[in-house]
């Protein structure tokens, strides 16, 4: 009758076990790069949701239009040209009263602003040139 | 054509008075001296060799040394069952003594099986001869006989009735041995187990990502998520850097005499023109920039300060 020899069942568990320890090393660095990517694929997920969310261009779009047609503006000879992805704001003369408070607000707000050039005409009084792209 | 190599074999009868003149190219049959085990010839009520052998320490319980650990072999012959005890180390020791190599053993065998169609009695060594007597095979003293025959140990046919020594038993016990397999049997369940935890909780976290790639509509690789996001941030760091920068020109302290002529940004340079600044007021408005950590150069153009940020 073949007996089968407990060495070889031993060493068969052995093998076994040193295969497994292997097996769960690889599983656990897996786990690791896993888990890391989880977590970069949040933190990218909400900083660019959080972005996109920002400089939505719809909203900047409505915000800027608000803002143009705040009273303060009404009096003041701007011209503003709209286009596909962006808006240019121009006046030849602007009060630094009307100036400091349009500027104030485009500077609180996620504007992308592109191009700027404000130039002093004299002492009340200034010119301005602004681009903000979405 | 064929090739193939057969080793030579030999038979040896082996008992303490055995000499063996080792050849390390023969294979060695090993038929073992009724002084290397116990055998009971028994009729029993049992079906065949397998269910004999699960009872056989049974079957020896009163006649065998308590101290020792026996192996156990059975083999049927006609109706009688043959219950083979014999110790493994004690066996593995006289054949090492006898300085016959483990690799050079073929196969085996109790005198029982091997000898048991003898006729007469024949003579095994100098005090020692052979006998079957109503089927078992016995060691008689030589000195009660006149006449022995030779036994003509190479003339024998061999049986299929070989033992397995158990080398192990040298140097652990059985139940030891058993509790080793379990332990290490557990230690691959245990193990199984964590291996199947792991292997989940990478499903796990790989779903959890599928899911916010598909809730946030993210891109398909981590490549063109991470340029997305460095898109945004190089674009959102500008606005901040700009609007910094020109807080802290607007908020330094300027004489009544001196006026921000220009403000121009483009290209991400943003240049501002103060006018009436002499080497003094320059070195203020310098320490004051430098104090707010921007980093900037500055020329005069006449009485103007041109103050460059490169943002």
């Amino acid at each position: 009758m073949n007996r089968v020899n407990p060495l070889h069942i031993v060493a068969l568990l052995l093998v076994l076990i040193l295969f497994l320890l292997f097996q769960i090393s690889s599983v656990k660095k897996e786990l690791t790069n896993t888990a890391d990517s989880l977590h970069q694929s949040k933190a990218i997920a909400l900083k660019t949701v959080a972005y996109k969310e920002l400089y939505n261009k719809e909203k900047v779009k409505k915000a800027l239009e608000r803002i143009l047609r705040q009273p303060s503006l009404k009096n003041a000879e701007i011209i503003v040209q709209r286009s596909k992805d962006r808006l240019t704001i121009k006046a030849k003369s602007l009060s630094f009263g009307t100036l400091n408070s349009l500027m104030s607000k485009i500077f609180n707000g996620a504007y992308t602003i592109s191009r700027l050039s404000i130039k002093r005409i004299d002492a009340e009084h200034a010119s301005l040139q602004m681009e903000i792209k979405w | 054509m064929s090739l193939t190599f057969k080793q030579a074999q030999q038979n040896i009868y082996l008992d303490s008075m055995t000499n063996v003149d080792f050849d390390p190219q023969v294979k060695y049959n090993i038929i073992l001296s009724p002084h290397l085990y116990w055998v009971k010839k028994l009729s029993l009520p049992l079906k065949n060799a397998k269910e004999v052998k699960k009872v056989a320490h049974t079957l020896f319980e009163e006649s065998l040394p308590e101290d020792v650990s026996y192996s156990y072999e059975v083999y049927k012959k006609d109706e009688d069952f043959f219950v083979f005890a014999y110790d493994d180390a004690q066996i593995l020791a006289l054949i090492e003594e006898k300085g016959i190599a483990f690799a050079n053993i073929a196969a085996v065998y109790f005198a029982q099986s091997e000898l048991d169609v003898l006729e007469g009695v024949y003579r095994v060594n100098d005090t020692e001869a052979l006998q079957v007597k109503e089927g078992v095979v016995v060691l008689l003293p030589s000195a009660w006989f006149d006449e022995l025959k030779i036994l003509d140990i190479e003339g024998i046919k061999l049986s299929k009735h070989r033992l397995k020594l158990q080398h192990f038993s040298n140097f652990i016990e059985k139940n030891s041995l058993n509790k080793i397999m379990i332990a290490l049997a557990l230690i691959v369940v245990l193990l199984l187990v964590e291996l199947f935890i792991y292997k989940h909780q990478v499903t796990l976290l790989a779903q959890e990502k599928e899911n916010i790639f598909s809730k946030y509509h993210l891109k398909p690789t981590m490549m063109q998520n991470r340029a997305i996001l460095e898109h945004y941030t190089r674009k959102n760091g500008q606005q901040q850097k700009l609007r910094e920068a020109l807080i802290s020109l607007l908020q330094s302290y300027l004489k009544n005499s001196q006026k921000i002529e220009s403000i121009e940004y483009s290209n991400s340079l943003l240049k501002v023109s103060i006018s009436n600044v002499n080497a003094q007021d320059k070195n203020r408005i310098v320490a004051l920039l430098h104090k707010k950590k921007i980093d900037f150069t500055t020329k005069m153009q006449g009485s103007n300060l041109l103050v460059e940020v490169k943002l």
